[in-house]
């Protein structure tokens, strides 16, 4: 006996009454709906599903179920534009919802069958896998729909056509929308599926760029993002884990807070041993999305419980980690890593050794990037409702698949018993994929069972409990041929535990290097948890590896841009040199420039993973100034890039442009301290972020693109090359060649502060 | 306590301690969710609503002082998506993540009203909001856009 | 009172001059009316406690994260750093065999048992003016409702001459009053708990009253004309407190001076700075009685010259548009601070205060201006909660030209009258104080 009530204004949430009176909460219409200048379809009606991927209903809507969370990057919109290219539908009736992991689990894995674990934001929507999933699932509706009115019409499918949602059959003038035929199209078995266009036949691919569709919703106010679920019965908690990260609970007075308006109750968390589940795989390991020690004030609003948290007595005991008493005492063990041999080798060709023994020109140079933090616009938080047997989580993560796995573990729950609703997400950068928010946001509501939970960590306790860019260092040695050209390299790096190695060995540069060694350590005994932004690992050895590039072309007295043409070219893909050369060409390079401005040029590529003709390359040349109270400004910045080709012209110009302001971001300003084990920063007014006044013009250059069927990610590959390049231009006005990040750090005039 | 406050040309009542910061008020209390939490601290702009017609970031402002003022959030600039920055938004593909946009928009639509064809510099000065995505450029362009859309 | 500290050297250095001259002067014991006296019988713990509220004993004699009153709490000066030192009973290393008397010395005298002199940070110049009662009242709690705690106290790195301690007794012999308070029968019992309070307890003057050469208190009461004039002290203006100027904390009425100091907040102002160490620590605890004889005292003092403020919304019309390129001041202005202050300066109620007609605003040395810039505020704790509206720092996000510019505008707008500000006073002060933290901070006292 279930009655639907409709609760919420906008009308998306309903509840279903159960039984045994239980209150069961469903969204019975995607959080996300909605294309261009539509309003949201209020009551979808029933319709034919068509593959998992797609259903149409009888009025001819059309819902796409997309499986990769919208962090941004338009993945929603791409989906919707693989189907729209086969399936000839209206764009305005196309409405995105996305995939459920409960439903991936139910149906023995028919999304992340394909192309690898479900919604895993970074295998981008232009991915073979997942395109040919789509477009093969559009077809094979196009072509039923067309059989089942052919049928209808007594006349040959052939001649059927379809344009714009509308079956048409031009000798007898007969037309049909979709909708008359979704019931017959599902009863049709064709003899094969029909194979998807080809790149050759897209009417709407690389011919159309849409703009996301979710954009009515957002500038209306009306996009729900994770912290927008409103559920009835909920009640809200405002959260603190241990300061010093691997510290633990040791008491809290909840007598001093118990009658502080609004609240109701105080819960802790401890971490659950991680381990691994065992009834569904989960796409990372169980360890990465692991609590710390906490402590929750739930109250009927948010900012009850904050204030009450604030006002809430706690004593942590620290644990070891306290013992990093200062920022330096951590960068001293990290350098100190790199100083030393016996690392792993990650590559190691011909001998450097030897080559250095018999001297020539030895260049030796250390470098270091700092601890980051993704601070992403919309802080961490996630909804969760967990009864004795039912856990139902909203949440705006980077990885719903991971959050299903982790709900199933912390609950006990049967899998069949846990639901997982993706929301939009506001912001990621990686910060939101291993899953640790919504582990934290289970383990509250297990303490409060029966209503929804929405736990929001505030702004400070984001950027201290994060899962950070770690701090990386680097100790390069190099020596250079005749040819001013590098004929040996040892590359030894270092960071904290879980540091990505990405790029220290399988990028370009040590590729074309004769004799190599490359060896990496860890600082073992660091505390701060670490996870990927954006660009994880290749965001700092692009910039170790071409500022050393940049010292060498200095020792060789060649022009940097031009000393890369040559150095690079000894690479087989082409790709790298063609875009140096575009560079030259666009940004006006070797041309006058005033007193203290300079130009700076790098290059870098993201996923290529040692392999040719892979990934992203992607070069910047950056023009900036600095001032004469040693302040740095950026005035503009040209990238040229080759990740194949472009799906979505737009969208690509529109991620780079984001790209660049993230890579140029982290170069000069970002910077995590650390006193007694604590992160000390805690929001923007001490983690600087670049505004509107402080970005450069930006140009982008679709001239270096190979035409190279890759379709590569294009989210990450800016953040390598913005900030070498800056250091580069730096150099040529000041004669200093900055060596750490953030530049901001450095003192480059006379005085003038910060 | 009890307060009344004038929300998009509503009488809306809010129960909450009069320190509660106007952004909770909207969000919590009357579920106005397109105001968005960036910060707590009026450094990112996402809370960006308009009080008597000034852009004003909530989440620094204690509903108490909200008494007796007309205040408008992005749910009340054009509940149909109307307006011309709303417009403009969308052909521009200006929003990424969208999650800063409401207070950008807020912002815009306030700077538009006090200075109609503003120059770079007064964008720089009055659109002081953090984009994480980096969707600036975008930004500067669409209130170009807009502005003169706006004058014709 | 670790903002005390700073002054040290100026005066040990003073100190020491008088080096030549008797020393068994100065490690001589001085009287004290408990000599040979037994403590009275245990008092009611509220009674002591509330005696080491008013005084703000906790303030300084505790850290963040260490046990009440085991001391420990590093003071900066120019000659080394002094520790505020452990006064829990505890035998080897607090105050545990210290007699009511040599508690006594202690507290009134700034004299420990064994004769040493203790550093002017303890504020024993007003505690002097501690009665009889009060003294017995703080001694009994020390002694029968604190926790003993065997800490050591740190070693103070206070080099050899400059540590010797007996040339500060001349120092005294000059400058330290040494009677209680004396009721002043022209006034009436109000006004006399007032002064009292102000005086001895909750030695306000320690930051509110200028200081000569050496580092005295120009004035313990009412009588000397600079007396809560306002001073600068280590890198904050502690504004006059003179009750009818026109200006500053003159425009205050009795009631809004109250409820700053028992909610921290009134429609003039939030505490900040060291103040807000003050009142989380101290008058936050304070009776309103108390609090209101407080006021009454401090609004009968003579005015000090001070020109009047008056509103001028013309900087607010400047702010919608119209703000000249090179006015660095008003760009910095509306990009940092507009969204809390206001683009009139006036503030949100009592929440944010206003920066028009603002007492540290207008004050002469701009020091807490910059100051709260560069660090901003730590978190007011009013009636056990932390409130929500803090100052952010701007050391990281804004350069000394910019914090100098905008200091310069919010001192010279809405008809304020401060004047222009340095980039080099804001270095100097960058490179001497440190950003106040978002944690809050409430000291226990058990
Ligand atoms: S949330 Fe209000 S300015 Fe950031
Ligand atoms: S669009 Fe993502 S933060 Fe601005």
């Amino acid at each position: 006996m279930t009655e639907r009530i409709k609760l919420s204004r906008r009308g998306f949430i309903t509840a279903v009454v159960g039984a045994g009176g239980a209150l069961v909460m469903g969204i019975s219409r995607p959080l996300m709906a909605a294309t261009a200048g539509a309003e949201p379809w209020e009551t979808p009606s029933d319709g034919t599903a068509f593959t998992p991927w797609i259903k149409i209903d009888t009025a001819g809507k059309v819902t796409v179920y997309v499986t990769h969370p919208d962090i941004g990057n338009g993945v929603i919109t791409q989906s919707c534009a693989y189907v729209r290219e086969e399936l000839e539908c209206r764009w305005e009736d196309i409405r995105a919802e996305y995939a459920a992991p409960e439903r991936d689990h139910a149906m023995g894995s028919a999304y992340s069958a394909v192309g690898g674990a479900l919604a895993y934001f970074s295998g981008r929507s232009t991915s073979e896998p997942r395109r040919t999933a789509f477009m093969t699932a559009a077809a094979g509706a196009r072509e039923r729909l067309k059989a089942a009115a052919a049928a209808a019409w007594g006349v040959d499918a052939g001649e059927v056509a379809v344009a714009e949602g509308l079956l048409s059959h031009a000798a007898s003038g007969r037309s049909a929308p979709f909708g008359e035929f979704v019931q017959a199209a599902s009863q049709v078995v064709p003899e094969a599926e029909p194979a998807p266009k080809t790149r050759e036949q897209w009417t709407f691919l690389n011919k159309v760029d849409p703009a996301k569709i979710q954009i009515p919703e957002i500038v209306t106010g009306k996009a729900v993002y994770g912290i927008d679920v409103r559920l009835p019965g909920m009640v809200y908690a405002a959260l603190r884990q241990s300061p010093v990260m691997g510290g633990t609970l040791v008491s809290y007075d909840f007598e001093a807070i118990r009658n502080m308006p609004g609240v109701r109750a105080v819960v802790e968390v401890r971490p659950t041993d991680p381990g691994e589940p065992d009834r569904i795989k989960s796409p990372f390991p169980m360890g990465a999305a692991m609590n710390g020690s906490a402590i929750a004030v739930i109250a009927d609003h948010y900012w009850q419980a904050r204030t009450a948290l604030d006002a809430l007595p706690v004593v942590w005991d620290d644990g070891p980690g306290a013992k990093w008493k200062t920022t330096g005492m951590i960068e001293e063990a990290v350098m100190a890593a790199t100083r030393q041999p016996g690392g792993t080798v990650e590559l190691s060709v011909g001998d450097v050794e030897a080559e250095f023994a018999m001297g020539g020109t030895i260049l030796e140079a250390e470098y270091m990037t700092p601890y980051c933090d993704q601070v992403q616009m919309e802080p961490l938080n996630c909804t969760v409702m967990v009864s004795d047997s039912a856990a139902e989580v909203w949440t705006p993560s980077q990885h719903t698949q991971q959050v299903f796995a982790l709900t199933v573990q912390e609950t006990g729950l049967a899998p069949e018993q846990v639901k997982v609703h993706q929301t939009y997400v506001g912001g990621g950068f990686g910060r939101r994929v291993f899953g640790d928010d919504s582990r934290m946001a289970v383990g509250v509501a297990k303490g409060y069972k029966g209503v929804p939970v929405h736990v929001i960590w505030s702004r400070e306790e984001s950027v201290r409990q994060g899962r950070y860019r770690s701090i990386m260092g680097a100790s390069i040695k190099a020596k250079l041929g005749d040819d001013g050209l590098p004929v040996a390299m040892r590359t030894r790096i270092s960071g904290g535990p879980g540091y990505f190695t990405m790029g220290i060995a399988d990028t370009v540069l040590p590729l074309i290097v004769p004799n190599v060694q490359v060896e990496s350590q860890v600082v073992s005994d660091i505390h701060l948890k670490v996870g990927p932004l954006r660009g994880p690992g290749y965001n700092s050895t692009v910039f170790f590896y071409e500022s050393i590039v940049d010292e060498m072309a200095r020792a060789a007295q060649e022009d940097p841009l031009d000393y890369r043409i040559r150095l690079y070219d000894r690479w087989e893909d082409k790709g790298w040199v063609n875009i140096l050369r575009v560079l030259k060409e666009k940004s006006g390079w070797g041309q006058p420039l005033p007193a203290g401005h300079a130009r700076g040029v790098s290059i870098g590529n993201w996923g290529m993973g040692g392999r040719a003709h892979h990934g992203t390359t992607l070069g910047a040349v950056v023009h900036a100034e600095v001032t004469s109270h040693g302040e740095i400004r950026v005035h503009r910045i040209d990238v040229a890039f080759d990740t194949g080709r472009v799906m979505n012209r737009d969208a690509v110009r529109v991620q780079l442009e984001g790209g660049t302001i993230f890579g140029l971001n982290l170069a000069l300003n970002e910077k995590l301290n650390i006193e007694n084990g604590r992160i000390v920063e805690g929001n923007y007014d001490e983690y600087p972020v670049i505004r509107m006044a402080d970005t450069p013009e930006i140009h982008i250059h679709f001239e270096a693109l190979t035409d190279h069927d890759r379709y590569d990610e294009i989210g990450e590959p800016p953040v390598g090359p913005v900030g070498p390049a800056l250091a580069n231009a730096v150099f040529h006005i000041t004669g200093k060649q900055m060596r750490t990040q953030p530049f901001r750090e450095h003192d480059l005039g006379q005085g003038g502060g910060v | 306590m009890s307060f009344t406050l004038n929300i998009n040309g509503n009488e809306m009542e809010v129960d909450a301690a009069p320190e509660t910061p106007l952004l909770w008020a909207l969000r919590d209390h009357l579920g106005l969710t397109g105001t968005k939490f960036g910060c707590g601290i009026a450094q990112c702009g996402a809370c960006t609503v308009h009080v008597d017609g000034v852009a004003t970031r909530s989440c620094q402002f204690p509903v108490e002082a909200a008494v007796g003022s007309e205040i408008t959030t992005i749910e009340g600039l054009d509940p149909q998506g109307g307006h011309v920055l709303q417009k403009v938004w969308t052909e521009m593909n200006v929003p990424q993540c969208g999650y800063c946009q409401s207070g950008m928009v807020m912002a815009v639509a306030s700077l538009l009203k006090d200075i109609p064809e503003p120059t770079d510099a007064d964008i720089d000065l009055y659109v002081d909001n953090i984009c994480r995505c980096g969707t600036y450029p975008r930004v500067r362009a669409a209130i170009h856009r807009a502005a003169e859309l706006m004058k014709a | 009172m670790k903002k005390l500290g700073r002054f040290l050297g100026r005066l040990l250095l003073a100190a020491a001059i008088l080096a030549g001259l008797a020393i068994w002067y100065g490690t001589r014991l001085p009287g004290s009316p408990f000599d040979g006296l037994e403590a009275g019988p245990a008092l009611p713990v509220e009674t002591g406690e509330y005696a080491a509220r008013v005084s703000d004993c906790v303030a300084c004699h505790s850290t963040e994260h260490g046990p009440p009153f085991a001391g420990g709490l590093p003071m900066g000066t120019p000659l080394g750093t002094i520790h505020a030192t452990n006064i829990t009973p505890d035998p080897d290393y607090g105050i545990g065999t210290y007699t009511l008397a040599d508690f006594d010395r202690a507290v009134r005298r700034g004299v420990a048992p064994d004769g040493r002199r203790l550093y002017p940070a303890m504020p024993y110049t007003s505690y002097a003016k501690l009665t009889d009662e009060d003294v017995a009242a703080l001694y009994d709690y020390f002694m029968n409702h604190v926790k003993p705690v065997a800490q050591p106290n740190p070693q103070n790195d206070i080099p050899w001459p400059l540590s010797i301690r007996w040339p500060l007794e001349f120092w005294n012999l000059a400058l330290a009053p040494t009677g209680t308070y004396q009721p002043d029968p022209a006034q009436d019992g109000m006004w006399n708990r007032g002064a009292y309070l102000v005086q001895a307890g909750g030695h306000c003057g320690a930051c509110h009253t200028p200081r000569n050469a050496i580092m005295a208190e120009k004035g313990y009461d009412e009588t000397a004309p600079e007396f809560l004039a306002g001073a600068l002290l280590d890198g904050w203006y502690a504004p006059s407190l003179r009750g009818a100027s026109g200006n500053g904390v003159g425009r205050w009425t009795e009631e809004e001076l109250v409820s700053f100091l028992k909610r921290g907040r009134n429609r003039h102002a939030v505490v900040f700075g060291s103040m807000m160490e003050a009142f989380n620590n101290s008058t936050a605890f304070m009776t309103n009685e108390d609090l209101e004889a407080i006021a009454h005292y401090l609004k009968s003092l003579p005015r000090a010259p001070e020109p009047e403020w008056q509103y001028d919304g013309s900087t607010t019309a400047a702010l919608a548009g119209g703000i000249s390129a090179d006015s660095r001041g008003a760009q910095v202005y509306l990009q940092k601070c507009s969204h809390c202050h206001g683009r009139d300066g006036k503030g949100r109620g009592e929440f944010v205060p206003p920066l028009a007609g603002a007492s540290s605003v207008l004050a002469g040395p701009a020091d807490s201006v910059v100051n709260i810039t560069l660090n901003g505020a730590g978190r007011v704790v009013a009636g056990g909660v932390p409130d929500s509206y803090r100052m952010p720092p701007y050391r990281v996000t804004l350069s000394d030209r910019d914090i100098a510019a905008v200091a310069t505008f919010v001192r010279q707008s809405w008809g304020n009258t401060g004047g222009p500000v340095t980039s080099e006073e804001v270095a100097r002060l960058r490179a001497h104080t440190d950003p106040f933290s978002d944690a809050v901070i409430l000291l226990q006292m058990r």
